[in-house]
């Protein structure tokens, strides 16, 4: 089911164009992590779903709902942390969560306490928040996004100021909810950190959406790097390519697709060399929006060239 | 709404600034009560350096004229100070003031101009007598002298004479049948004085068709002060004590006005760009309500705010004045006079009609931070604005008093005050209600739609 819907929008503060022509969907269950460099435009495009900023031209929808035309439907089932969980620090955590609850139709005190616990914050709820480390924040801001069983989860950098096990925690809990039909809009600058549970990536950059994928196909532009573990590398330099190397004297580095690797061990077996690992080299991410946006550039250069 | 609201109020009475000024206003409250309660010496009497005097008196040549009629009114100084450092009581002080002048006079002429030793010993027996009764207190004495005196007075002359003559018997006769005590701590015999004085000046003014200016400027201020004395005899209320609770009440919006305005200006002035500033706009904005909802919640905690907070003024400033100077004086109405009458008002119906006369003036200059708020998103701007709109617009007000210009009219500063109709003070121009309120009313509407399409149009920008 289609949870959100972004159509070729468009923001223009001045005289700068901010977003040219971004669209993509997420559906529900998807985790979408929304990748890109400073300054590329994710937090105002989130700005522009979450009805923030104003967009000059396309369209949002939310679970269906336009949100020019019907903002409350459309923002009702949404839950957000934008920037930096900005609550109110004169406050308690409780107090927060009760002024947040207040503001929805039919979040009850149960709810509050669901969330307290999904984040773990039992202990620490009655404290002022301005006694509150960034992470408790964070935790808090979290549990304010799902007060309202959200449909529509946009979580600006959470991991900010989370500690490994906070990090680990908000991963078991995002696939939880993903699981549950709950469609996770994630932008994050630690690629790593969302490479393991998302399952699409938007790249943004310069205001313009640079690719719009599912992970698995962003993994596909691995290059099939093997590396192998042999008994003396040296004899397996006649069988070696320029693109393949000897890394030290047992392991070798070797780029071949699925047919070339299995011919290439079998010539290896023939010639009497021991091999004792085979290991693919999956590329991360982060090696992936690099080479991805390297290859922007390249594009870019070549046409101003050939131009 | 009723959510969005019960919001605000909670995110206003949980800011530490609230309670700081509120601290201050209760500290404040105090010391106010106290100044009140300490009593100012209003003695227009220079207090006479004895020993000077006497120093000065020694040193006259008694064979020139002139100085022997000094040496004369010096004596009769002296030994007028040196009863009264005898007989401190405010009775016998009062006594020794009014009744023993003419006749120490008198006894020291006799000694020294007519010569006369017989003359001497009756006014020193005369002297004696009286001191003796002003050493018992015994006011009544002298109240029946003056009594005979007057009424000897009345037979014996005509016209306005003869008027202002009955006039003081009748505050005599008064006093004899209320047994009022030649006292300066007794409030009836302070207003009784004061009729008493002024009557024959008043009378002669209100007979004088050909007055100067100044002359009129009196009549009118004593038309107004014998009224009010009149008021304090005829129904025995101590109206004139400034040593109550009551009188903290009246000048309520004068000593305590400045608070109200800092509550107001500081909630309207942070309810909308403190939100922006803190980063908690995102939260609210992205809640199912419109914005125009979320504004108008702001605005109605702003609109219930003023009231609330002139009530819980009001609530303090009764409880600490009345621990402090009493609660007897909330039953003394408010007299006021407006166009040579004298009103009446309980005082705590003056005190809120005095609140309710000026909401507009804090609505406005409230409105006036709460839209700079939401345009320009900066506290400090906005509450410096609307603390500088509130004494432009009392400026102007003035200003409007002596130069007439016709561009004052169009300041609603003019208009925003009706404390005027309670007070009878004066105004500016010839302003009629209706004109004050359609220029208000106009005034709002223009501020609330700026700042309305400002904060609807407005967007959250990037940190």
């Amino acid at each position: 089911m289609n949870i959100l819907k972004v159509e070729k929008i468009s923001k223009k503060i001045g005289k700068k164009q901010i977003l040219k022509n971004i669209s993509f969907e997420l559906n529900s269950g998807d985790i979408l992590a929304f990748i890109g460099p400073n300054g590329a435009g994710k937090t105002t495009t989130i700005k522009c779903i979450l009805g923030l900023q104003k967009i000059n031209s396309g369209n949002i929808f939310i679970n269906g709902y336009d949100i020019k035309k019907d903002f409350n439907k459309a923002i009702a089932k949404t839950g957000c942390i934008v920037e930096s969980p900005d609550v109110y620090l004169y406050l308690s955590g409780m107090d927060n969560l009760k002024i947040q609850a207040r503001m929805y139709k039919n979040v009850i005190k149960d709810d509050i306490n669901r969330v307290i616990e999904l984040v773990g914050l039992e202990k620490r709820i009655y404290d002022k928040v301005s006694k509150y480390s960034l992470g408790m924040k964070q935790r808090l801001g979290i549990a304010i996004s799902l007060l309202n069983s959200p449909s529509l989860l946009i979580l600006d950098e959470p991991t900010n100021g989370l500690d490994p096990e906070g990090i680990k925690d908000l991963r078991i809990l995002l696939k939880r909810l993903a699981k549950s039909g709950v469609a996770i809009m994630i932008s994050s600058h630690n690629l790593s950190e969302l490479e393991s549970f998302c399952n699409k990536v938007c790249i943004i950059s310069n205001g313009k959406i640079v690719e719009e994928t599912s992970i698995s196909e962003v993994k596909e532009m691995d290059e099939n790097k093997y590396i192998m573990k042999v008994n003396d590398s040296t004899l397996c330099k006649g069988h070696l390519k320029t693109i393949d190397k000897i890394i030290d004297k047992k392991h070798i580095e070797v780029i071949k697709d699925e047919n070339e690797i299995a011919i290439f061990i079998k010539e290896l077996i023939e010639s009497n060399i021991l091999i004792y690992e085979v290991i693919k080299q999956r590329m991360t991410l982060e090696e992936a929006f690099i080479k991805k946006a390297k290859g922007e550039n390249h594009d870019k250069t070549s046409a101003q060239r050939n131009n | 709404m009723i959510k969005l609201v019960h919001n605000e109020i909670i995110k206003l009475l949980k800011k530490k600034s609230f309670y700081i000024v509120t601290i201050i206003f209760i500290l404040f409250c105090i010391l106010t009560n106290v100044v009140y309660k300490t009593p100012f010496n209003n003695s227009l009497n220079e207090q006479i350096d004895i020993a000077k005097l006497k120093e000065q008196t020694a040193k006259l040549n008694l064979d020139n004229e002139e100085e022997l009629l000094i040496y004369i009114e010096n004596s009769t100084q002296i030994e007028l100070e040196e009863l009264k450092d005898k007989y401190t009581s405010s009775i016998q002080e009062y006594l020794i003031t009014h009744f023993l002048y003419s006749d120490i006079y008198n006894k020291y002429e006799s000694k020294y101009i007519y010569e006369d030793n017989d003359l001497y010993t009756k006014y020193e027996q005369t002297v004696s007598n009286k001191v003796n009764y002003i050493k018992n207190e015994n006011f009544k004495f002298f109240l029946e002298e003056r009594i005979s005196y007057l009424e000897d007075r009345v037979s014996k002359t005509v016209g306005i004479e003869q008027v202002r003559y009955t006039k003081l018997l009748e505050y005599t006769k008064y006093r004899q049948k209320n047994n009022v005590p030649y006292d300066y701590n007794n409030y009836l015999n302070n207003s009784l004085d004061f009729l008493e004085e002024n009557i024959y000046e008043y009378i002669n003014l209100q007979n004088d068709d050909n007055l100067t200016e100044d002359e009129e400027k009196r009549l009118e201020y004593l038309n107004e002060n014998m009224s009010i004395h009149e008021y304090v005899i005829d129904n025995q209320k101590d109206i004139l004590n400034e040593q109550t609770l009551r009188e903290v009440l009246i000048n309520f919006s004068g000593e305590f006005g400045i608070f109200i305005l800092i509550y107001t200006i500081m909630a309207a002035g942070s309810i909308v760009s403190e939100e922006y500033q803190k980063g908690t706009i995102k939260y609210l904005l992205t809640k199912p309500h419109k914005r125009i909802s979320i504004l108008t919640s702001k605005l109605i905690v702003l609109l219930m705010l003023i009231p609330l907070i002139m009530l819980f003024m009001c609530i303090i400033e009764i409880i600490i004045g009345g621990l402090i100077l009493g609660y007897d004086s909330l039953c003394i109405p408010v007299v006021l006079y407006k166009n040579n009458l004298l009103y009446t008002y309980p005082v705590i119906t003056y005190l809120v009609s005095l609140l309710v006369s000026v909401f507009p003036m804090y609505l406005i200059v409230g409105l006036i931070s709460f839209m700079i708020s939401s345009i320009t998103l900066s506290t400090s701007g906005a509450i410096t604005i609307g603390f500088l709109a509130y004494l432009l617009g009392n400026i102007i007000s003035n200003l409007a008093l002596i130069y007439k210009l016709p561009i004052f009219k169009y300041f609603v500063s003019l208009y925003w005050d009706f404390s005027y109709i309670i007070t009878g003070k004066t105004i500016a121009y010839n302003i009629t209600l209706p004109i004050s309120f359609i220029i208000i009313f106009l005034y709002i509407v223009i501020i609330l739609c700026i700042t309305y399409v400002t904060f609807i149009k407005k967007d959250v920008k990037n940190i």
